[in-house]
């Protein structure tokens, strides 16, 4: 189990370590949103300050929707996925680290980011770091929860847009949370409850979506 | 003795998963409970609108007995799915699938006419057609929800495999009726509930509207309830013959319809 765990981490660590342009695409797509809503929205520092919370969430939700694709895709289409249906070893497992892996490489380097984003976004400072331990469980949860979808479509040849619309509404619970705490600590209000609700959620997450993602698999190879 | 009626019940029910059967014996059914249907909500509307006293909220607070039976009855509908979910991936019955996509499609239907109503109603209630808050962030996503599983039924060519994506889905986002459910009751998420907790209709005595409004509001309940399973059984057998199309039974019904127009 540990070693079926190790190898697939490592493979996919390396493949992406091959591959570093498609790495930075979901940062640019990030500071791409972000510099649209000073233009299209307002420049007045204070209104920015205000719904950036939403927006920086919202940015983030959308750069790692435009990763999802390539979770399960690249495998599917070299054969690899096939040898991981029909191996002994455990698919949950090694969906998991699949799953892990994917977030390191585009959810991670998204929340190290954020708060330059934010500072952007005239986001108060005092609220930066919550912000970046909401964005930590909130990518967990967008990346494994968007597992399954990304699993369910990786077999149809135009599942992009499919996998938007059924990746969206399992966001919304998560998303709603996470921006909730932000605002919550600019305001000073508690939020040790809202902090507790995010890790729940994605530790449960963490816990439950790997299978369903392998069940998934299976759904989607048996064609 | 009591074993012999529920054995025969179950073999009863059991009858009802065989594709033929289904077509045969549904087509009474769905006949019976769509005239049921017409019955009861005509008789809703017509007393809702004529003996109804209006001082009290206007005549917008109408909509009430279409926005409440078409509001629950998605909720049920999208309830109905998680368990006829589990049921396609557990026991993989022919009609459970069936019956998934077609309570799917119904379902929608009724989750927009939820939508468009509280629109209408909250015109003039709240002062504006859409005040966002709990209740209504829950409810957008099922209309969400439902145009995600269609849109999956017409991106998957293979019954089966659509079948088996849509209850993965189902199962995976059935939770949220429970946020739906108890949405008047969460004041945090940034927005305050409009919405107001879900009051006892039910019981006759303690009931905690008048009689008035009382009986329309059951009689549309229970009125869109038959109309729902209606339109299900009516969209399930198109779903069947569309299915089972090179199957011998629907060729010989195929060919006494055609020698019929001869």
């Amino acid at each position: 189990m540990w070693m079926t765990f190790k190898s697939t981490c490592a493979r996919e660590l390396l493949l992406s370590s091959r591959k570093r342009g498609e790495l930075l695409n979901p940062l640019v797509f990030f500071f791409a949103i972000m510099l649209l809503f000073p233009v299209a929205v307002s420049a007045d520092p204070e209104l920015l300050g205000k719904i950036a919370p939403g927006v920086v969430w919202i940015a983030v939700l959308l750069s790692l929707m435009l990763s999802l694709d390539s979770m399960f895709r690249d495998d599917f289409q070299d054969g690899f996925l096939e040898q991981m249906l029909i191996s002994k070893d455990s698919l949950v497992i090694a969906v998991f680290a699949k799953i892990l892996c994917h977030w390191l490489v585009t959810g991670l380097p998204l929340v190290l980011i954020s708060p330059v984003i934010a500072i952007m976004l005239s986001l108060p400072v005092s609220a930066i770091a919550v912000m970046m331990l909401g964005l930590l469980f909130g990518t967990i949860w967008f990346s494994f929860v968007g597992a399954i979808p990304a699993a369910l479509t990786v077999g149809l040849r135009k599942g992009g847009l499919l996998l938007t619309i059924l990746v969206l509404p399992m966001m919304i619970p998560m998303l709603s949370f996470g921006a909730m705490l932000v605002r919550q600590q600019i305001n000073d209000e508690v939020i040790l409850p809202t902090l507790m609700l995010c890790v729940g959620m994605s530790l449960l997450s963490m816990m439950l979506a790997p299978f369903m993602a392998a069940i998934s698999l299976r759904i989607s190879l048996s064609e | 003795m009591l074993n012999t009626v529920w054995k025969t019940i179950v073999a009863w029910f059991l009858k009802w998963g065989s594709p033929k059967w289904f077509y045969e014996q549904s087509k009474i059914w769905s006949l019976i409970s769509g005239w049921l249907a017409t019955f009861m909500i005509s008789w809703a509307f017509i007393y809702g609108i004529f003996y109804t006293p209006t001082e009290f909220k206007g005549h917008m607070s109408r909509a009430l007995y279409i926005h409440v039976p078409s509001a629950s009855l998605s909720m049920m509908m999208y309830f109905a799915i998680g368990i006829m979910a589990v049921i396609v991936l557990v026991w993989k019955m022919k009609m459970s699938s069936v019956m998934l996509k077609s309570t799917a499609q119904v379902g929608a239907g009724f989750a927009v006419v939820m939508f468009v109503t509280g629109a209408i109603w909250g015109t003039p209630a709240w002062g504006q057609g859409i005040v966002w808050d709990p209740r209504l962030l829950g409810d957008g996503i099922l209309v969400l929800l439902y145009f995600g599983i269609l849109a999956v039924y017409s991106a998957i060519d293979s019954y089966e495999q659509a079948d088996k994506t849509v209850a993965v889905l189902a199962i995976c986002t059935v939770f949220i009726l429970v946020f739906i459910k108890y949405a008047p009751a969460m004041e945090g998420l940034g927005m305050q509930s409009i919405h107001q907790d879900s009051s006892n209709v039910y019981s006759g005595n303690d009931s905690a509207i008048d009689k008035s409004y009382q009986r329309p509001l059951l009689m549309g309940i229970f009125g869109f309830m038959v109309m729902g399973m209606s339109l299900v059984l009516r969209q399930a057998r198109v779903e069947v013959l569309v299915r089972y199309r090179t199957a011998k039974w629907v060729q010989a019904i195929f060919d006494k319809e055609l020698a019929k127009g001869k």
